[in-house]
């Protein structure tokens, strides 16, 4: 037993006191458990030994200063030593006269060489000051008005027309030019912060790039990142969902886009791999590794009461936490291909997640008059309720003999607690849909555990296991859009995963990666997700 | 900014610096060594007693003050770490009488108690040393999910409130992996040091 096991609670207190949030009446519960019980006190102690030890910045040293007159002691990190061919040629000097007196505080006379370096930097102050109060377009100016007028909001600083970096709004159109050359059309009452000259904030309304160099300008936003790459991009957050109009080579930075959990099955270890989150599966003996339709694998199961892979429980004690936790949405997708020759009409789970109260699954089942997929969650205030689409190809939808043609098929299910809405993607063609009241939270995570290609309850392995191939299952704690959904399946169709990227990355580099930029179609108006930031759709091209 | 900051380590420093140690290194520069190697270990003696972070930088930042002004009566080879130990604890003592903020409900005899037993763990300094000397290499043992978290909170000192914009998960899943990343090393650095007593 670990030590944390053995004092979870002083683990969960000491945690909080690393987090600075730890509050009074923990701090007693925590001397409650530590009083008389000398090995919680060693744990504990040990704990805030970690993160402080963590903490300290392990590449640089530190530097004392002592202030004599205000009594103060400083400890300031070192610097990186920069590359000797990074310093520029004017700054090398500056930098061994800080350096040097370090090893020789005692000699206190002036040597001729300091004192030809104190007269250069006077020299240089002086020439900065002077160029500073003859230039009117200083480089400390980010950009300059052209047309209209701005207002200050807090930092910043007009001087005639010229803009310091800061926060500006607009009451009436107006125009700004960058200093770096792209030109900035500012919508009525936006109010923007410019952070340079080729990077702003818009906080609210509008703002169109009407760019004029081949550089980049970034724009962040409430919802993510865009980059201009040298052409035009126009930003409207005057609407609930954000527009953005695309130029030629516009880069997205969504706020949110990773999934909690991918497992693309590409690996040869003796788990499976989790690309995105710790929730690695362990893979029972009825579950087979096979040539992937995406990657070199994928996962065939037997139907048998082995056919399964445990993911675990995401690190969850209790309800609504975990990393399969999710209240305002949730998205589940894999590639399937079924074995339509288990007739036994017995369900055959994809993904499901038990826990108390919070269960979660897409299943599949097939008889010889009917299949259907079924989604199901714990929606807060109706329980547990499963959305069921019945392959009958009925108004066009989705049917049995589409799904015996021998092919990998996508399904994504999705939940928006914002809207309500619950549905069921096939092939990227939203199938069904359930309405809930819109804001209807989910419940899921918990202490059960997760599994795909069976039910994690061991009494049922034997009834609930898949027969066919699963591959490239991911987990998101919000619902994807139905425009990612089949940029997803377009990624797919070209041989890449779900987010454009290689399928078989080596070993050493299966994981997601942190900020992904989506390059969107050029000269094309996208109403983006106001949660992630994601394109919903496009809205005009 | 930097730049002023360097400038003035430069300029008080020569203030400071006109006694000499034993060793014939400038006195600050004998402070600035021990204070390097030990600091960590000192922030965490805090830490733990006040609770709060920022209670615990502003009491760090007063027993390095005193440390150094009464680094004089300082003798070079005794044990600085117990030397510091028991400056923090008058400045934790103190902070506590005068501010409330820092109480956060430890009573006294805890305090004391708790006092006691960290000067036993670290009674055996060498074996202290050489415990956390495993941490480098268990830190190399981090699987790769938990290395990036470790890199952005860590190394780049982003809140998990930043990483969790940044990667799109919820605040709640970064802080639970800031957390298993701390036990894990835990349990590994104890687990190297038994094997390495055994």
């Amino acid at each position: 037993m670990t030590e944390q096991e053995q004092f979870p609670e002083v683990s969960a207190i000491a945690d909080a006191v690393c987090s600075g949030d730890a509050t009074p009446e923990q701090m007693k519960k925590l001397e409650q458990l530590l009083q008389g019980n000398v090995e919680a006190q060693q744990f504990y102690y040990d704990y805030i030994n970690i993160h402080a030890r963590l903490s300290a910045t392990p590449k640089f040293g530190t530097s004392v200063v002592y202030r004599r007159i205000t009594e103060e002691l400083v400890l300031t990190p070192d610097e990186p030593p920069l590359p000797k061919e990074q310093i520029p040629e004017e700054q090398s000097n500056q930098v061994l006269e800080h350096q040097q007196p370090k090893e020789n505080y005692s000699k206190s006379k002036f040597t001729t060489k300091n004192m030809l370096l104190s007269l250069l930097v006077l020299i240089t102050i002086i020439a900065t000051l002077f160029w500073f109060f003859t230039q009117r377009t200083s480089p400390l100016f980010v950009a300059n008005i052209i047309d209209g007028k701005v207002t200050l909001v807090g930092q910043g600083h007009i001087q005639d027309n010229a803009l310091l970096a800061g926060v500006y709004r607009t009451e009436q159109p107006a125009t700004i030019k960058l200093v770096d050359g792209d030109i900035l059309h500012l919508g009525p009452n936006s109010l923007i912060k410019l952070f340079n000259n080729r990077e702003i904030r818009l906080r609210a309304g509008k703002v169109s790039l009407e760019a004029s160099t081949n550089k980049s300008t970034l724009i962040h936003t409430p919802v993510g990142m865009l980059h201009s790459n040298g052409s035009d991009l126009t930003v409207d957050l005057r609407y609930s969902a954000p527009r953005v109009t695309s130029g030629k080579n516009t880069l997205l930075i969504p706020a949110r886009w990773r999934p909690n959990h991918f497992w693309s099955f590409n690996t040869n270890s003796d788990r499976v791999v989790d690309s995105a989150g710790n929730a690695d599966g362990v893979m029972a003996s009825g579950a087979i590794r096979v040539q992937g339709f995406i990657g070199q694998g994928a996962i065939k199961f037997d139907s048998s009461d082995n056919a399964r892979i445990d993911l675990g429980n995401g690190g969850s004690t209790a309800r609504g936490t975990g990393s399969f936790a999710a209240t305002d949405g949730v998205t589940i997708e894999a590639l399937i291909r079924p074995d339509l020759s288990d007739i036994s009409g017995k369900i055959q789970q994809i993904f499901r997640k038990d826990s108390l109260g919070g269960r979660m699954q897409l299943s599949f089942q097939h008889q010889a008059d009917h299949s259907s997929f079924s989604f199901g969650l714990f929606i807060l205030g109706h329980g547990y309720e499963e959305l069921t689409l019945h392959l009958d190809g009925r108004d066009g939808g989705f049917s049995l003999a589409d799904l015996t043609d021998g092919k990998y098929h996508h399904i994504a299910v999705t939940y928006k607690a914002d809207t309500g809405e619950k549905a069921i993607y096939i092939n990227g063609k939203k199938q069904i849909f359930y309405q809930y009241p819109p804001g209807s939270k989910m419940l899921s995570g918990g202490s059960g555990s997760a599994m795909i290609g069976n039910t994690p309850r061991e009494r049922f392995w034997y009834a609930e296991a898949f027969s066919g191939v699963i591959d490239e299952v991911a987990f998101y704690d919000f619902a994807l859009t139905a425009y990612m959904i089949n940029l997803h399946l377009n990624n797919i169709k070209q041989g890449f995963n779900y987010y454009g990227l290689p399928a078989n990355s080596s070993p050493d580099n299966i994981t997601l990666p942190e900020r992904p930029r989506l390059t969107l179609a050029p000269n094309t108006s996208y109403k983006l997700s106001p949660e992630t930031g994601l394109p919903q759709k496009i809205i005009a091209n | 900014m930097v730049e002023n900051n360097k400038a003035s380590l430069t300029s008080n420093a020569k203030t400071v610096t006109t006694k000499q140690g034993k060793t014939g290194l400038p006195r600050i520069r004998q402070f600035e060594h021990l204070l390097e190697v030990d600091k960590s270990r000192l922030y965490a003696y805090i830490h733990a007693f006040v609770g709060d972070p920022s209670a615990a930088d502003d009491i760090f930042q007063e027993t390095c003050l005193t440390l150094w002004q009464e680094f004089d009566k300082f003798e070079l080879g005794t044990n600085f770490s117990k030397w510091a130990n028991v400056i923090a604890y008058y400045r934790i003592e103190h902070s506590r009488r005068i501010n409330k903020r820092y109480q956060l409900g430890l009573s006294e005899d805890f305090i004391k108690e708790f006092s006691h037993n960290i000067s036993v763990f670290e009674s055996n300094h060498h074996r202290q040393e050489q415990k956390w000397q495993h941490l480098e290499h268990c830190r190399s043992l981090l699987s790769a999910p938990l290395k990036e978290v470790y890199q952005s909170f860590y190394l780049e000192s982003l809140t998990a409130k930043q990483i969790a914009t940044n990667t799109g998960r919820s605040v709640h899943a970064i802080r639970k992996v800031v957390h298993k990343i701390r036990t894990q090393l835990l349990a590994c650095v104890n687990k190297k040091q038994q094997e390495a007593s055994s």
